[in-house]
């Protein structure tokens, strides 16, 4: 079983609000977890309640498969990277990094001994003796990682340590984490708001979206299969098209939409009648010379040139619907004018359906 | 045309000077501010230590005849170590009593603690003279305790302990000063941040250790800034001995205050006092320099 | 939390009560008696009267002392504020070693045992042939509460921007524009805090205006005096009113600073 840690229709309120409604994971073995989503979104609220600061108001915490609502803090095998460090003003960065060994009674020397090993894991064995307050930001939260490691926890718990950082500093702390955690072995569950660098780090990503999780999955899968409407916009950018479908065949459907007709390479248990949402990636839209079984025409209103590649925002014959197209090749791209009509044929076999939802 | 630049030049340079003189005035009248105020007065305190009366006249000549009569007359060691114990007890016993509420403030009163802390302080501003007093209605053989003490049977006969003696002096002080140490405390305990005290127990601290390895540390200079300013003022209180202690309750701070009313020995109250006061700045460097160790 | 933790949590609450009632037990006696008489130890609870407070106002005696213990409040204010603020100051754009000195020496008066500054302002007036007076008891209290005014202002002086004197500056104003028109109105809070709290402590300081006053009484020189011979009801009364007084003072104190800090600052 590679999976430690399980949270399970898990509730929080305050009174009235609502913070977390029914969200449900699995933590894998060495596996780089980001939960991603907005200020205030309650994803700190999630770690929190892991580590035992906070109690759920429903759901239940399974640690193998135990359940540790009740557990208190000190008891969990949990430690927690806090978001401004929290690193302790009485001590050096040696007393801070050895304290949770301290706390169990490990042998001095041993802590000694540990304590280097660590501090050299994060790169700062020459500051055993400094106090946090000589230390920037890049160093505290170092100590802060190596604090959490020596206690060799099961889960370690990092509340969006990079948020104080600058840009410069972040990639390279970001580069730094996702080394270390591959070193050490242990599963990390990471915070953020910023989906770049969720995606750079993460084995797999929960997106929290109004309370709940829209979407479990690596990086590639939320990416490629999206299952909500809002999962699609949220990574990248995504042509979202309504449909009806008109035919249907064995392997596809043949769908009426404000762009024309089109072919879709996707078995669906729709009926004719149906209305459906279509969506499929800006980039997965080629441009052709001429007229094809399966093109569409449109026009175009709009060219970016960014360099060797174009965007291209075109809008339908038949409505005032627009797509965008990306990364075209500046040299196809080139001799277009404005309302000049091209074809284009949709690559629908990587888009997706999204059936439940339909949009004006 | 060129003439004027050398006339400029001239001009500057005045100008700096004024300015110079300008700076300079103010830092004098700074200086003198200070020191004729707070350091002058000092100085001629310490000096006076080393007069000497004839009659109602003051002999400004020097003589160390005060201090010797300090060493020799048993009375004025006794009373001086006396008063050290006195204020001590008093330090410790506001220690004891004091630590508990700040930190309850602290950690535990949530919304209430600026409430109750507001509760605490206006204690202090009641006449000083008065509270005394009262406290004699309070410790008195027909006094509220000992009223107390009867309805509730633990005794039949009121106690003489409380008043006209040390204990009313000690019991008295500690009633003025409680808030005192509890100010200081509470602000520093107050200060340790939230997330500070969660790392602790995420470590694996349990609620003791907790506070034993982090919060009592980070608190500390809070409640040494607290004691001292305690210990000092009731080393040097007079008034209390005089409304509460009787005859056996007296301080070293009443045998000064005595020196300049009838007995009108003024240079030897001097120097009493001068011994008080060294003690005082000594205890303050020090207290000084260990609460900025801790302050980086 | 614990079962431990919640029972020192319980102990420590009952504490807090205790001493609060403790503290505040003198304050009641006193109101009580201005109230009631005693009579050998035993409450007369059939003495029941507003009278003293009424009586009050026609007490020449204690009016008088209120009066002068009002003036000397009001002038310790103006010069411990105005001597304070031009310290802080200094303090706060100074970058000599010296200022580290100064600040131990506006210190000192405060941390010391105040019967040590008072003998020594006493000794020095002597000295320099100045006679007791109404104006040496206020130079020794503004002595004393300096040290406090000159903490509150400098702590505001020191959350100011720097930008905000910089710009002032910066648009051509001179160093008095730029302190009237700019430093003033920003730190005018803590300058109003720091003055009513001088005023509430010179107006009950006994310790050092002891040894400050002439022929003239203050109110706790009238306590102190009236000490000897017992305390009247009326003279309850008047601790009483005054208690009140102070009480109002140190509940505005507290509500200007709550509502500053619900405020936008930069």
């Amino acid at each position: 079983m590679s999976e430690i840690l399980e949270l399970k229709n898990i509730s929080k309120s305050y009174g009235e609000t609502k913070v977390l409604d029914n969200i449900s994971f699995k933590i894998n073995n060495n596996e780089f977890f980001t939960i991603l989503g907005s200020s205030g979104s309650g994803k700190s609220t999630i770690i929190r309640m892991i580590g035992g600061f906070v109690k759920p108001t429903s759901g239940q915490i399974f640690y193998e498969n135990n359940i540790i609502n009740e557990q208190p803090i000190f008891k969990r095998p949990f430690n927690t990277v806090f978001q401004d460090y929290a690193l302790f003003p009485n001590m050096n960065v040696s007393n801070n990094v050895g304290f949770g060994l301290k706390i169990k009674n490990v042998n001095i020397l041993k802590i000694k001994e540990k304590v280097q090993e660590v501090l050299q894991i994060v790169g700062l064995e020459n500051f055993s003796d400094r106090m946090p307050q000589e230390l920037s930001g890049g160093q505290q939260q170092r100590v802060a990682l190596a604090r959490a490691i020596i206690c060799e926890p099961k889960v370690i718990l990092l509340d969006e340590p990079l948020g104080a950082l600058d840009a410069e500093l972040r990639k390279q702390m970001q580069l730094f984490l996702k080394e270390i955690q591959k070193k050490i072995k242990i599963s990390f569950i990471f915070i953020t708001h910023d989906q770049e660098e969720a995606i750079f780090l993460s084995d797999r990503i929960a997106v929290l979206n109004n309370h709940k999780f829209e979407q479990i999955g690596s990086p590639k899968d939320l990416y490629y299969s999206p299952k909500t409407t809002y999962m699609a916009k949220f990574f990248g950018e995504c042509n979202l098209i309504a449909c009806k479908v008109v035919d249907k065949k064995m392997d596809s459907i043949v769908v009426e939409s404000e762009f024309g007709q089109l072919l879709i390479n996707h078995s669906i248990d729709k009926s004719i009648g149906d209305s459906l949402t279509f969506g499929i990636r800006p980039e997965e839209i080629k441009i052709l010379d001429q007229s094809s079984s399966n093109s569409i025409e449109v026009i175009i209103k709009d060219v970016e040139f960014r360099g060797s590649t174009s965007n291209l925002n075109v809008k339908s014959q038949h409505s005032e619907k627009y797509l965008k197209i990306q990364n075209i090749s500046s040299n196809i791209s080139q001799p277009f004018q404005q309302d000049d009509v091209i074809n284009v044929e949709l690559n629908t076999g990587v888009g997706t359906i999204f059936k439940d939802e339909t949009i004006s | 045309m060129w003439n004027l630049i050398p006339v400029l030049e001239q001009y500057l340079k005045m100008r700096q000077l004024v300015n110079y003189f300008r700076t300079s005035i103010w830092t004098l009248i700074r200086f003198v501010l200070v020191i004729s105020l707070i350091l002058i007065p000092l100085g001629s305190f310490l000096s006076y230590s080393f007069f000497t009366v004839d009659g109602t006249d003051i002999i400004h000549e020097f003589s160390l005849f005060n201090y010797q009569e300090f060493l020799t007359g048993e009375i004025y060691i006794k009373t001086f170590i006396r008063t050290i114990l006195l204020a001590l007890t008093v330090m410790f016993i506001c220690i004891l009593l004091g630590y508990p509420v700040a930190y309850f403030l602290a950690r535990y009163a949530g919304k209430y603690k600026y409430s109750i802390l507001l509760m605490l302080i206006i204690p202090l501003f009641m006449s000083y003279i008065i509270k005394i007093y009262m406290m004699r209605s309070i410790l008195g053989f027909s006094g509220l305790i000992n009223k107390v003490l009867k309805m509730l049977g633990v005794i039949e006969k009121p106690l003489e302990f409380f008043l006209w003696n040390q204990n009313a002096v000690i019991i008295t002080l500690v009633v003025i000063l409680l808030p005192l140490i509890i100010i200081p405390t509470f602000t520093s305990l107050e200060k340790i941040p939230k997330n500070i005290i969660e790392a602790s127990f995420d470590l694996g601290c349990k609620p003791f250790q907790a506070f034993r390895y982090v919060i009592f540390p980070i608190g500390l200079p809070g409640l040494i800034v607290g004691s001292i300013f305690v210990f000092i003022l009731a080393l040097g209180d007079f008034v209390t001995p005089q409304l509460v202690g009787g005859t056996s309750g007296f301080t070293y701070g009443k045998i000064i205050y005595s020196n300049f009313g009838m007995a009108f020995n003024w240079p030897f109250g001097a120097a009493l006092a001068s011994i008080l006061l060294i003690v005082s700045v000594i205890i303050i460097l020090f207290t000084n320099r260990l609460t900025e160790k801790s302050k980086t | 939390m614990t079962k431990l933790e919640n029972y020192t949590k319980y102990v420590m609450a009952i504490l807090t009560g205790l001493i609060v009632a403790a503290l505040y037990t003198p304050i009641f006696l006193t109101i009580f008696y201005s109230f009631y008489k005693t009579r050998k130890g035993k409450v007369d609870w059939t003495s029941f009267s507003y009278e003293p407070y009424t009586k009050l106002i026609f007490e020449k005696q204690i009016l008088e002392s209120l009066m002068n213990s009002i003036y000397v409040g009001v002038v310790t204010v103006i010069c411990s504020v105005v001597i304070g603020f031009y310290f802080a100051n200094y303090y706060h754009t100074s970058k000599s070693k010296m200022k580290e000195f100064l600040q131990f020496i506006i210190f000192l008066p405060f941390l010391l045992p105040p019967i040590i500054t008072g003998l020594s302002l006493l000794i020095f007036f002597r000295e320099i042939n100045l006679p007791r007076s109404l104006n040496t008891v206020v130079i020794g209290h503004t002595i004393f509460v300096l040290a406090i005014v000159f903490k509150i202002i400098l702590n505001k002086l020191e959350t100011l921007k720097p930008s905000l004197m910089e710009s002032a500056y910066d648009l051509g104003a001179s160093k008095f524009q730029a302190f009237w028109y700019v430093l003033l109105p920003n730190i005018k809070l803590s300058l109003i805090i720091a003055g009513l709290l001088a005023f509430t402590i010179s107006l009950d300081e006994t310790l050092i205006t002891l040894f400050l006053i002439g022929n003239d009484t203050t109110w706790p020189i009238k306590l102190w005096a009236k000490m000897r011979v017992g305390f009247s009801k009326q003279v309850n009364a008047s601790v009483t009113l005054i208690l009140i007084l102070t009480s109002f003072l140190v509940l505005l104190i507290a509500s200007i600073i709550s509502r500053s800090e619900k405020k936008i600052t930069y």
